[in-house]
């Protein structure tokens, strides 16, 4: 279905673009934006606006931030020994909401996958291996990725790569979530939790 | 027992069973080909009870889009995954479809595999899963390695993950398989004799790319695939595929010493050794799992000759499974072996798209 602004229909057109929006969310999104008061759409806009304005990636770690290098890079507190390697910005987010992990962050900017075109040169590897040569004293290096086949290959491939330069390359443990029954954890997540187990 | 005419629907009951249970059709037909012509979705609610009298609520919503969605409620909680179902009612379908296990090609006997030890262990069904997309991976890295003439050294040192990735895999799929063959033999051989009424009894041998030692040590698999992908990774760049891994083994059917079943075996044996294979695959399932499994004979009987189909009614009557649903065309042998005014056995007619009680 056509609505009869092209206005409208451009801006549907555009949200509809976005992951996990389809077009009939799209359209229902634009219709309340109609709606609201000229303010809110505007700051909404303005918002969008500074995002690729004053948004961009640290030139050392990869995340997201307004200055560069990341508030995360330049903070003098943070033990610039140990560097953990996550796929996405988000991951980095969730990490430090832990509040366990003081090191360093490198964002790969997602795993390797042949079957999407994405080799090492498509990742920030380039980038690491030159932070490693220029950062000595990194004595660990964590690697936190997806615990799916583009993970394990991309931790593999980074633990042959690393080996020769980082005294120590570990990888986050997969398992059980804290805090929840047993009964209500998925049967894989379960099973290799199984296979994984721990001596006591 | 299901009765109705060719093309009276029969089939479709039991294909819903499967869907229900399995997320799929036993027929290997898309989600898409399930929905009714002319409609846009499919629904099914279906409400199993356990052998222990837990019910469990399986509920499928196929929508045909684009893009189309499906998800499978159980009691109530989406599932993340269509993977997370399967197992939890386990069901054995045979149809006429199922000669290619014993005839066709080494792929078929390893969807056979596949589909028993999936619903019989859930670690196995992960690896499988994860193995299928690893070796997609690899395979179209080295269609793109061939495409762009990379050396050696760089396509070795960018395939090193996904090798790694699939052999681990593979030495873990493979081992389970040579497992479960080792325990499956023996119901095998119990159900040929049942079916056949010989003694003769087809041994199972698992061939994985001529590995002779024990197959069921994932260890001793790992370093034998590794020693065949350094023997065989300038022919993979070469071929643009993974040459190495559990899509190439082979599960082998022997009727009699180095006389393998898809070559020697007669027409008669064949069927007999399929029959065996399913009601086979039932007791292993109901072994492995606790779980009584669901059989589905879809329109079997056509096909087997009158001593055969006589045997197998005769177990079935007999009690020796489970819940069975059996669609049919004709009735004629049932109604003289199978009291359908007892309890234990009813009988639907399905006509003009409506299913009766009789």
């Amino acid at each position: 279905m056509l609505y009869t602004s092209p206005a409208l229909e451009t801006l549907i057109e555009r949200l509809s673009s976005l992951p996990t929006i389809g077009r009939k969310t799209a359209a229902r999104l634009a219709i309340y934006l109609f709606k609201q008061p000229d303010a809110e759409v505007k700051s909404l806009a303005e918002a969008l606006y500074h995002l690729k304005e004053r948004v961009r990636t640290c030139s050392v770690c990869g995340n997201i931030t307004e200055d560069d290098p990341c508030a995360i890079c330049r903070d003098p507190r943070r033990d610039q020994s140990i560097i953990c390697i996550v796929e996405e910005p988000n991951d980095v987010l969730v990490i430090e909401r832990t509040n366990e992990f003081r090191g360093l962050y490198h964002v790969l900017g997602g795993s390797l996958s042949p079957l999407d075109g994405v080799g090492p040169d498509e990742l920030r590897i380039r980038e690491l291996l030159l932070r490693l040569s220029e950062e000595k004293g990194v004595r660990e290096v964590i690697l936190a990725l997806d615990p799916n086949v583009e993970g394990e290959a991309t931790v593999l491939y980074l633990a042959r790569l690393l080996h020769p330069i980082v005294p120590r390359i570990t990888r986050i443990a997969r398992g059980i979530p804290i805090g929840s029954d047993l009964e209500f954890v998925d049967d894989a997540t379960l099973a290799k939790a199984l296979e994984g187990r721990l001596l006591v | 027992m299901i009765s109705g005419q060719n093309g009276a629907g029969k089939t479709s009951i039991l294909e819903a069973l499967s869907v229900a249970a399995l997320t799929k059709s036993f027929t290997e037909a898309a989600d898409n080909t399930l929905v009714q012509t002319g409609a846009e979705n499919f629904s099914l609610d279906a409400q199993f009870l356990s052998d222990l009298g837990v019910g469990l609520r399986s509920k499928v919503e196929y929508h045909l889009g684009p893009p189309a969605r499906k998800s499978i409620h159980v009691n109530n909680d989406k599932l993340r995954r269509a993977s997370d179902l399967i197992g939890r009612i386990p069901i054995v379908a045979l149809t006429p479809d199922d000669k290619v296990i014993t005839g066709g090609s080494p792929e078929e006997r390893r969807r056979f595999l596949s589909l028993v030890l999936s619903q019989s262990s859930r670690l196995y069904l992960e690896d499988e899963i994860e193995f299928r997309k690893a070796l997609r991976h690899r395979n179209s890295l080295l269609g793109n390695l061939r495409e762009q003439g990379t050396s050696i050294a760089r396509a070795s040192a960018l395939l090193a993950p996904w090798t790694e990735v699939v052999i681990e895999r593979s030495a873990r799929i493979m081992s389970r398989r040579a497992t479960f063959i080792k325990e499956f033999s023996p119901f095998l051989l119990e159900s040929y004799e049942l079916v056949s009424g010989a003694s003769e009894s087809p041994p199972l041998r698992y061939a994985p790319m001529g590995f002779e030692h024990d197959a069921e040590s994932a260890h001793q698999l790992r370093a034998f695939l590794e020693e065949e992908h350094n023997r065989r990774e300038q022919e993979e760049l070469k071929r643009g595929m993974t040459l190495i891994g559990a899509h190439r083994d082979e599960l082998v059917i022997l009727i009699a010493p180095e006389r393998e079943a898809k070559r020697f075996a007669s027409q008669g044996q064949h069927k007999s050794l399929l029959v065996a294979m399913k009601l086979a695959e039932f007791s292993y399932l109901r072994d492995a799992t606790n779980e009584t499994p669901i059989l589905l004979l879809d329109d079997v009987f056509s096909e087997l000759d009158a001593a055969r189909s006589h045997r197998l009614l005769q177990l079935i009557a007999s009690g020796r499974f489970g819940q069975t649903f059996i669609s049919s065309t004709t009735r004629e042998n049932f109604d003289e072996m199978i009291d359908f005014s007892s309890n234990q056995h009813r009988l639907f007619v399905v006509a003009s798209g409506k299913i009766e009680t009789r």
